[in-house]
């Protein structure tokens, strides 16, 4: 479903020279699976989700999403899934109904299907009391609700999904914690990254660590806790950060 | 490129901008309600201010009573009343009398203050009634001569304006008209081109936008017909409401001016040329516009660079506009100049088709050459996802 190959990236930095913000990252992710990059501000996980989502272009390495190539087919990545970060913006003037209507629209899903589709997010999501209010007079709790709905209102077999908690209180975390294993449970492909570890030890089957752009370790959370023999996690975290790459 | 999703773009761009209280405000409220209110301003004023001068100019300040028949007789002539003054010009300066005048032998001599109308009015009205007088003398002593009265005017000079009205309306319209729409289209389209693309990163919603199946191409071109939308319906609310409050106002007291105006046929072979020769500029406006505030930064960073286009495109409008510009093949492939230019060809009536299609298609060609530059920038990673 996702798979990404020796995947690199780098930027020019006037003050810092060249950044590796991405090093020779590899990883797949299978359908029905939930897969979690964990690292620290500033590891590379954005980057990594971004040319995934083909908005930035890989230096070096291959990757692809749904059997489609983020370089040679953007189009067919981008029509296959839904992207959503954390500090995503809403139009202020639109209502999570239109945007739902406008994202679906760009996805070129019939008009009936349209209706069908948005009417059953916003009952799941318990959006039927804000659907149609502005999105300026919203909570950042229903923002968020919406902000999902609108990932997944064509259907996308892969969900990539860049810290879509960072800014949210318990509640809406669960909230959105929720969702994303619903979307596991319906057979999505579901690339999900965190810098918190008690997160990612709940929802992910599999973990990677990554650190200053290179990936420490994969595995699941026991697989982690063995290699690092620590029990406590911001332990294992931490010992896995300083961890040569393997 | 598929149309069915530059629509679906365009049309949210739209009903975005319809939604934002600054984009209705500069765009329907403003042209709607200023144009007219000016209108009425302006001619109040006018009316008043003339009002005012009249019951000013009244009087003439003089030395003394002891005046020659010559001026005691213009004085009267000129109905204004004469009031003693030692000093006329202190007299003048505080106002106490409107202007002066005042004889030394042969020479008689009006003081004026030519910066107050009222002065002004006083002085005229005391000029012509001197130059009558001074007819009349002449007239009298050639007839004590018996000289006939002809000799005055060995011939006489007319001056006949052989331009249709309809040229004339359409030249002083064109003079104005060119420049007005030009820069209406700049200003109109500024604050929804920095809305869409650097107002839409500051919001950070354009992430979003680009990681949907939209290609950049297609969400340039959206942004582009949006800023298009925006500025011909600026145009259009500004003019109309311009055409109505000039014709309806008595701001247009000079009746020769207001006929000039009302005989102006904007018939609908007219106005089709008229907005079909927008076209293309407002494209290239609208894509100039685009290419460069997503260029920026943030939301202030593209009003600074869209700010001193305007004045960029001042010149050339005017210049376009202007009585005595006449457009060559040449001079039609300079951008903004063109079509002002043609602008005012099309009212005058006067215009010829290889000068409008190749304003046309350069100003199309333009159009695409911004449209890359803007798809550039969209797709410049470094400056759409720059911190
Ligand atoms: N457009 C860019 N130009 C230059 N450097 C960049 C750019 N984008 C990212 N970087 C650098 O690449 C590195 C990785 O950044 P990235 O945003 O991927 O990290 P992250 O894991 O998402 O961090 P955070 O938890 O803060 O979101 C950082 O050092 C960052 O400064
Ligand atoms: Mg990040």
């Amino acid at each position: 479903m996702i798979e990404v190959a020796s995947l690199s990236r780098s930027f020019a930095d006037k003050k810092r020279g060249v950044v590796h913000a991405v090093n020779d990252v590899s990883f797949t992710v299978a359908p029905g699976e939930i897969f979690g990059l964990l690292g620290p501000n500033g590891a590379g996980k954005s980057t990594c989700l971004r040319m995934l989502a083909t908005l930035l272009a890989p230096t070096a390495g291959r990757a692809s999403v749904n059997g489609f190539d983020v370089q040679r087919s953007p189009a067919r990545v981008r029509e296959s899934i839904g992207f959503l970060s954390g500090d995503m913006g809403l139009y202020q003037r639109m209502t999570p109904r239109e945007l739902m209507l406008f994202f679906g629209r760009l996805s070129r899903v019939d008009e009936a299907t349209l209706k069908r589709r948005s009417g059953e997010l916003i009952e799941r999501l318990a959006m039927s009391g804000f659907a149609d209010s502005r999105f300026d007079k919203l909570s950042s709790g229903m923002r968020q609700k919406a902000a999902i709905a609108r990932a997944l209102i064509h259907n996308p077999p892969v969900l990539i999904f860049d810290e879509p908690t960072a800014t949210l209180d318990v509640v809406t975390a669960g909230i959105v914690e929720g969702f994303i294993l619903e979307a596991k449970r319906e057979g999505r492909c579901i690339l999900y990254s965190t810098h918190i570890m008690e997160e990612a030890e709940y929802l992910c089957d599999r973990i990677a660590v990554i650190n200053e752009g290179r990936l420490r370790t994969t595995g699941t959370m026991e697989e982690l806790r063995a290699v690092t023999g620590k029990q406590r996690l911001r332990e294992v975290f931490l010992d896995l950060l300083e961890r040569q790459v393997a | 490129m598929r149309l069915s999703l530059i629509l679906v773009i365009l049309r949210r761009e739209v009903i975005d901008l319809l939604r934002d209280r600054r984009t209705l405000i500069g765009m329907v409220v403003l042209p709607l309600v200023a144009f007219p209110l000016m209108g009425i301003g302006v001619s109040k004023f006018i009316e008043e201010t003339g009002k005012k001068n009249e019951a000013q100019a009244t009087t003439v300040g003089v030395k003394s009573l002891e005046m020659t028949p010559d001026l005691q007789a213009a004085i009267a002539r000129s109905g204004m009343r004469p009031i003693v003054e030692k000093d006329l010009r202190t007299a003048i300066e505080q106002k106490r009398v409107a202007a002066g005048i005042e004889q030394n032998g042969q020479q008689i001599r009006l003081l004026v203050d030519a910066t107050r109308a009222a002065s002004n009015l006083v002085a005229d009205r005391l000029r012509t009634a001197l130059a009558e007088l001074k007819e009349e003398r002449i007239r009298e002593s050639l007839a004590k001569l018996s000289v006939p009265a002809a000799v005055l005017q060995p011939f006489r000079v007319e001056r006949v304006n052989v331009a249709s009205e309809r040229k004339m309306g359409g030249f002083l319209l064109g003079t104005m008209l060119g420049y007005i729409v030009i820069l209406l289209m700049f200003s109109g389209g500024m604050h929804p081109a920095v809305d869409m693309t650097a107002g839409e990163r500051e919001r950070k919603t354009m992430e979003a936008l680009l990681a949907s199946p939209a290609s950049r191409a297609e969400i340039v071109l959206a942004k582009i017909l949006a800023t298009v939308v925006a500025l011909y319906a600026t145009v259009l609310l500004t003019l109309g409401s311009f055409f109505i409050s000039m014709k309806s106002s008595a701001m247009m007291n000079d009746a020769k001016f207001a006929a000039l105006l009302g005989n102006i046929s904007l018939d609908w072979g007219t106005l089709a040329l008229l907005l079909l020769t927008m076209f293309p500029v407002a494209l290239m406006a609208g894509a100039l516009m685009i290419a460069i505030a997503s260029f920026a930064r943030s939301f202030k960073e593209a009003q600074s660079y869209l700010t001193p286009l305007l004045l960029l495109v001042i010149l050339p409008a005017l210049l376009g506009g202007l009585p005595g510009t006449e457009l060559s093949p040449a001079l039609s492939l300079i951008p903004i100049f063109n079509a002002s230019q043609l602008l005012k060809a099309v009212l005058q009536g006067e215009f010829t088709m290889a000068n409008f299609l190749t304003t046309f298609f350069a100003n199309v060609a333009y159009a695409g050459i911004c449209f890359y530059f803007a798809l550039r920038t969209f797709k410049n990673e470094n400056v759409m996802f720059r911190s």
